[in-house]
């Protein structure tokens, strides 16, 4: 299974890479960790005509200003582990970050790759959408940002304009009272998940105060659970009311069904990953 | 020598890299092979265009099923058996996805799938038969259009008296048991290199367990002598029968390098191994017990269907699984009155081949289940029922006349409920009754007919004829010995089991022992290294050949030493006379034999040189094994961990300890693949979906548990040194051992493997069982078989 | 494209077109045979090599994407090495096809952590797969390994 030809352009700048991209808009593919891209390619199902190698730019800059940790491009998902700065600041992304395919993949996989591919139940565009992260994108038009929310379009679908390069994102740094979890279900570790949740809770008086469900594997894009979390704003934190959010959470999903599961195993599978979710956070927020 | 857990000495060249496999190897000039495969289930091939989607690269070579007519052809002798080669490419029928029908050839092999792109073959779809019960109705679309049914082969077979049976037995129970389709995968994909010689003969390398099959067949098809074509199987990264069969691209790629004089090398990708290699598994069984209040089971009946796919593999045939089954389902328990239907189906699906462990795994799986179903409807823990059926004394003939030539079978219990404490997991289970987290445990008893012989091949009439293995030993002129055969080691371990074999006979390092293996060039006639025999057939001839040479190394010594044969033993390095410091060392005898012949005794043929054939005992000789797994089911998402697994490994007397719990392990391992993981799934409209390792999920090492190995040595009475061929056992027993604890832990009745979430799932949600005794006797060739009975829809 | 390769310490310098994966330049370019190649889609991580000390799925990298950067491939592993004299102590192979990258993959976890348990380990080869041993003797392998670098 080999890829078919495509010509390879290494820019020494980004700005040279925002003129390959201009000039060669959709026929144009960027290349960071190629994790995802390359097997696509190998599989001859994505066949760029063009590959932008971002890797040897310097774009791996991992820093908090203004109250936001900013990891650039060619940040690694290994990072999110070993790197104790992006730990401290947004717990989430090394907590997730255990959970993404195998040590190798991490080794060279981005952050911001895995976002721009967009799986539908991958790891960091849950955690991102719960956050509230914001996608850092360049092109020759200029700069923007778009909020993780409206990044994500459908499945393996994002924002990005063809001539657009994700250099960085940016989350808000972690509130010291609030405590988050991962959970995540797949049929062996390691593999793309049938259903994954993200938490984050604060406790006040023993009630909750401050509560964000992130769901993914319930439709084409992560989502966050509002009327779930609207129900458990302020209230006690018990089994009954964990349960009720689960199942207002799951009625607002629309999940698909395939070879591995249907549409009604994945609801349930939501549902138990969101009960699990907030029971492995609010634990951490009473510990 | 014989007995000790050695290390390897293939080792240090597979470890450090230096392993050379099929696609490691080149020839100049070569051309890269790429086949266009079949993305239609069934049909015909309308046209095949060149150039239309993009252009032909230069130096691309196009060949289709019109410019060669050559086929794999597995023909299988008996009155009832439909004929179906499947032609190396594909004429005017395609019958599953993934057949080969054209062939592109390139010396790059990046371009050579640039060329592939560049022809289209527009097919024209037929209903194509995607069920096995469908494939059996009478409206059937048809998978060959010259049959009268969808059917490879089907038999019966009826031994002892079950109406006898069934007025004895206090009642009736039946069960229908499914273990779907799935895909051998070794880890090294199949691949051949053909080479022309100068002098007009041909070598062809090829990723194979069966050098010689290969050989006779592709000189045939050729219509070429056997003596102008050399198969070589270099190293090989994982066979589990898959290898070992012969296939059309082996045919096909000598066939073009013969047509352009310069090699052809075609190096199989993943998504074609798992597509069109050959699939395994595949069984449909509805099994009825005749069963006393005792939990003793006097007889069964049992229909067993195989989904076969579209053609006959080679040489086992598309009856091998279901026949197989029919033949050793009853067992480790005495039961002396059998009825059996076995059909292979033909379905529009990748043929079906011999697997580790082929239609034994759903055999056992079914004998298995079935035993704790029993259990659970007379109130019989699964040991229990178990001991009350066991066969305890040998030699026993079975009701379908396997002679079992020795066992541990009910001694292997006993290791279990030694070695696992259920009683307390039972307490455990009671504690957890509330738990989201269950636990069961499974057990699984069966016995492998292993290193069969040649009668119990002749009866199959199918192009496996004969049971023998040959091994050539041979000593140099500096004492040193060599070992060949053509029995291919693809992780065996022969070239350390072989060497201890020979270092323990003849007393020499072994080390020094040289064992070559899988050449048609250096080695004499075997059928190859399948069936769990190359152990006791292998090492069988390797001692027996040594053996011989013994004797001549002896006659040599004792012509120089002035004494009788009689006085001599064997000593390190050499042969001396007992009591008494004279000897003679190997070099030296291995120097007179080879070179300075005047010193050999009068009469005496020069060289150290033995060749043994060696065929199997007439039915094999049986080992035995109990597999016990303890389970946690996750009862919120269906996911079912294994916690423990426990095996009682009995293959009577063992070479090397080690490699035996290597193969245990590594056999468990796919077990619990084909258990929980692995399945070649078709959906609706006969597309098959597990086509990459996305898809398709192969136990990692957080899937496969420690796995506990304990040996039981009964000797076989048949074979040298008492031993009994074990390689597929670890394979046969998990899926029985883990769906059987899958059950305990949740209460529920268990049908199908693999149990993957969304299958358990079902199970906690009590969806009714997707296979039925109505659905299969709806189908009127099956209900034939169940005729005569009046509470039919009892299930 | 022209790229110069720092492999097991010896630079290449070869031409190459772009989409020439890594494991087939490793291979078929410059002869060494001892990283393999199981799928081609990232699962299997039998081409695993080191590139700059980290496991590398070698079949997901273009070879031109690897300028400036040390490869290390099973040829440069020293014949004494702790870690291959345990596979072979603690028979953790079979066949031999995953070997290669098991070894890479256990150096580099050994490295990280000289004494990892049970679990440890499981979870640092989940990603490379065999279908031979089972992998028992392969985590006892990387214990044997763990308890000789520790002696020495």
């Amino acid at each position: 299974m080999k890829p078919p030809p495509f010509r390879y352009v290494r820019p020494s700048s980004v700005d040279e890479a925002l003129a390959a991209l201009s000039e060669h808009g959709d026929e144009a593919k960027v290349i960071a960790g190629g994790q995802s891209l390359v097997p696509m390619m190998n599989l001859r199902l994505a066949r760029p005509a063009v590959l932008v190698d971002i890797n040897t730019l310097p774009l791996d800059d991992v820093h908090v200003e203004d109250d936001r940790l900013r990891l650039g491009a060619t940040v690694r998902q290994s990072r999110l582990i070993a790197d104790e700065r992006i730990g401290a600041a947004v717990p989430l992304l090394s907590r997730c970050a255990r959970f993404i395919a195998h040590p190798a993949i991490r080794t060279r996989g981005t952050v911001c790759g895995s976002l721009c591919h967009a799986d539908p139940t991958a790891e960091l565009p849950l955690a991102s959408v719960l956050l509230g992260g914001r996608v850092q994108l360049s092109s020759t038009r200029g700069t923007r940002e778009v909020e993780a929310d409206r990044f994500f379009v459908g499945a393996f679908t994002t924002t990005v304009e063809p001539d657009e390069l994700v250099v960085g994102v940016t989350f808000p740094v972690e509130r010291d009272d609030a405590r988050v979890s991962f959970v995540e279900i797949s049929e062996r570790a390691g593999d793309f998940a049938l259903a994954a949740v993200a938490a984050r809770v604060t406790l006040s008086n023993g009630a909750l105060d401050d509560v964000a469900i992130g769901v993914a594997g319930g439709g084409a894009a992560p989502v966050r659970a509002t009327a779930a979390e609207d129900l458990l704003a302020g209230a006690e934190p018990s089994a009954e009311a964990l349960r009720q959010a689960a199942s207002v959470a799951v009625d607002g999903v629309e999940p698909a069904g395939d070879v591995h599961a249907s549409a009604g195993f994945r609801r349930r599978l939501l549902g138990v990953m969101v009960e699990r979710g907030l029971q492995e956070a609010i634990a951490g927020a009473m510990s | 020598m014989l007995g000790q857990p050695i290390r390897r000495l293939e080792d240090d060249r597979l470890i450090f890299g230096r392993g050379r496999y099929l696609d490691d190897r080149n020839a100049l000039g070569q051309y890269h092979l790429r086949l266009e495969r079949s993305n239609v289930p069934n049909g015909r091939v309308v046209d095949i265009r060149v150039g239309e989607q993009a252009p032909l690269p230069r130096g691309a070579l196009v060949v289709t099923g019109k410019d060669v007519d050559l086929a794999v052809h597995t023909i299988v002798d008996l009155p009832m058996a439909h004929e179906a080669p499947q032609p190396v490419l594909a004429g005017e029928r395609v019958r599953f996805v993934g057949e080969p029908v054209v062939a592109v050839l390139h010396p790059d092999p990046y371009t050579v799938e640039d060329a592939a792109e560049a022809v289209t073959v527009d097919i024209e779809p037929h209903e194509p038969v995607t069920g096995i019960l469908e494939a059996l109705e009478p409206g059937s679309s048809r998978v060959h259009d010259d049959w009268p049914d969808n059917i490879h082969v089907r038999r019966i077979q009826r031994y002892g008296d079950l109406d006898a049976a069934r007025a004895e037995a206090n009642r009736s129970v039946r069960r229908v048991f499914r273990t779907n389709r799935q895909a051998g995968v070794p880890l090294e994909n199949r691949g051949c290199l053909a080479v022309p010689e100068p002098d007009g003969r041909l070598t062809l390398w090829s990723s194979t367990q069966v050098p010689h099959l290969v050989r006779t067949y592709v000189a045939a098809e050729l219509g070429m002598p056997e003596h102008s074509l050399r198969v070589v199987a270099p190293d090989v990264g994982g066979g589990f029968g898959v290898k070992g069969h012969v296939f059309g691209e082996e045919v096909l790629v000598a066939w073009l390098a013969r047509e352009l004089g310069a090699p052809v090398k075609w190096v199989e990708d993943r998504r074609e191994h798992l597509l069109a290699s050959i699939h395994g598994r595949d069984h449909l069984h509805a099994v009825e017990a005749l069963v006393t209040d005792d939990g003793k089971v006097l007889g069964i009946r049992v229909q067993l269907l195989v989904d076969a796919g579209a053609y006959s593999v080679f040489p086992w045939s598309a009856g091998s699984d279901s026949g197989m089954a029919a033949k050793v389902l009853l067992g480790p328990y005495d039961i002396q009155h059998y009825e059996v239907e076995d059909i292979a189906v033909a379905t529009n699906k990748c043929p079906l081949g011999t697997y580790r462990g082929v239609g034994r795994p759903s055999a056992v799986f079914t004998m298995e289940r079935l035993m704790d179903e029993i259990g659970r409807e007379l109130d019989l823990d699964p040991v229990e029922v178990r001991r009350r059926n066991v066969i305890r004394s040998f030699p026993y003939r079975t009701a379908n006349g396997l002679p079992l030539d020795s066992g541990s079978y009910a001694e292997s219990l006993d290791v279990i409920e030694r070695e696992v404490d259920i009683p307390a997991l039972r307490r455990e289970q009671e504690g957890r009754s509330a738990d989201s987290r269950a636990i069961g445990i499974g057990i699984a008893l069966f016995n492998e007919q292993t290193a069969h012989g040649t009668p119990d091949f002749t009866p199959r009439r199918v192009p496996i004829e004969s049971g023998y293995e040959s091994v050539t030993v041979s000593m140099d002129a500096h004492g040193l010995v060599s070992v060949l055969t053509g029995l291919q080691s693809h992780g065996q371990s022969h070239e350390t089991t072989f060497a201890q074999v020979a270092a323990h006979e003849l007393r020499v390092p072994v080390e020094s022992v040289r064992v070559q293996h899988g050449d048609t060039a250096t080695s004499a006639y075997t059928v190859g290294t399948w069936g769990s025999r190359g152990a006791v057939l292998g090492g069988g001839a390797t001692a027996r050949a040594a053996r011989r040479l013994r004797a001549k190394l002896f006659g040599i010594a004792a012509h120089e030493l002035g004494v009788s044969t009689e006085d001599l033993e064997l000593r390190d390095g050499g042969v001396g006379v007992r009591g008494k410091p004279d000897e003679v060392t190997m070099a030296q005898l291995g120097y007179w034999a080879n070179r300075q012949v005047a010193k050999l005794p009068e009469g005496m043929e020069p060289g150290l040189h033995a060749t043994v054939f060696l065929d199997g005992p007439e039915r094999g000789t049986h080992s035995n094994s109990c597999h016990a797994a303890v389970v946690e089911v996750d009862r919120d998402t269906g996911k079912v961990r294994l916690l423990r697994y426990v095996v009682v490994e009995d293959c009577g007397v063992m070479i090397n300890p080690m490699v035996v719990d290597g193969q245990v392990h590594g056999g468990v391992a796919q077990g619990i693949g084909s258990a929980l993981l692995e399945e070649s799934v078709y959906v609706e409209g006969g597309q098959p979906v597990s086509t990459t390792f996305m898809d398709y999920l192969l136990p990692s090492s957080q899937d496969v548990p420690h796995i506990e190995v304990h040996h039981l040595v009964t000797p076989s009475p048949l074979t040298e040194y008492g031993m009994k061929g074990m390689g597929e056992a670890g394979a046969i027993g998990p899926m029985a051992a883990v769906a059987n604890a899958v059950a305990d832990a949740l209460g529920v009745f268990v049908q199908e493997t693999p149990l993957r979430m969304h299958r358990v799932w079902e199970l906690l949600e009590d969806h009714p069982p997707r296979w039925t005794f109505d659905r299969l006797v709806a189908v009127p060739t099956l209900a034939e078989f169940w005729k005569g009975d009046v509470d039919v829809r009892r299930t | 494209m022209e790229v110069t390769l720092l492999v097991n310490g010896i630079e290449h310098t070869i031409h190459v077109e772009p989409r020439r994966l890594l494991a087939d330049v490793l291979r078929q370019d410059l002869g060494l045979f001892g990283t393999h190649l199981g799928c081609e889609h990232g699962v299997c991580g039998a081409c695993t090599v080191l590139v700059d000390g980290e496991p590398t799925r070698s079949c997901l990298v273009f070879a031109v994407q690897m300028e400036g950067q040390e490869i290390e491939t099973i040829e440069g592993i020293d014949p004494d090495d702790p870690v291959a004299r345990a596979f072979k102590e603690a028979h953790g192979l079979q066949c031999g096809f995953c070997t290669p990258a098991f070894v890479l993959t256990v150096s580099h976890l050994l490295r990280e952590d000289p004494d990892p348990d049970e679990e440890t380990i499981r979870e640092a080869i989940s990603g490379n797969i065999c279908r031979c041993t089972g992998y028992v003797n392969i985590v006892k392998a990387v214990r044997v390994a763990a308890a000789s670098s520790a002696g020495e």
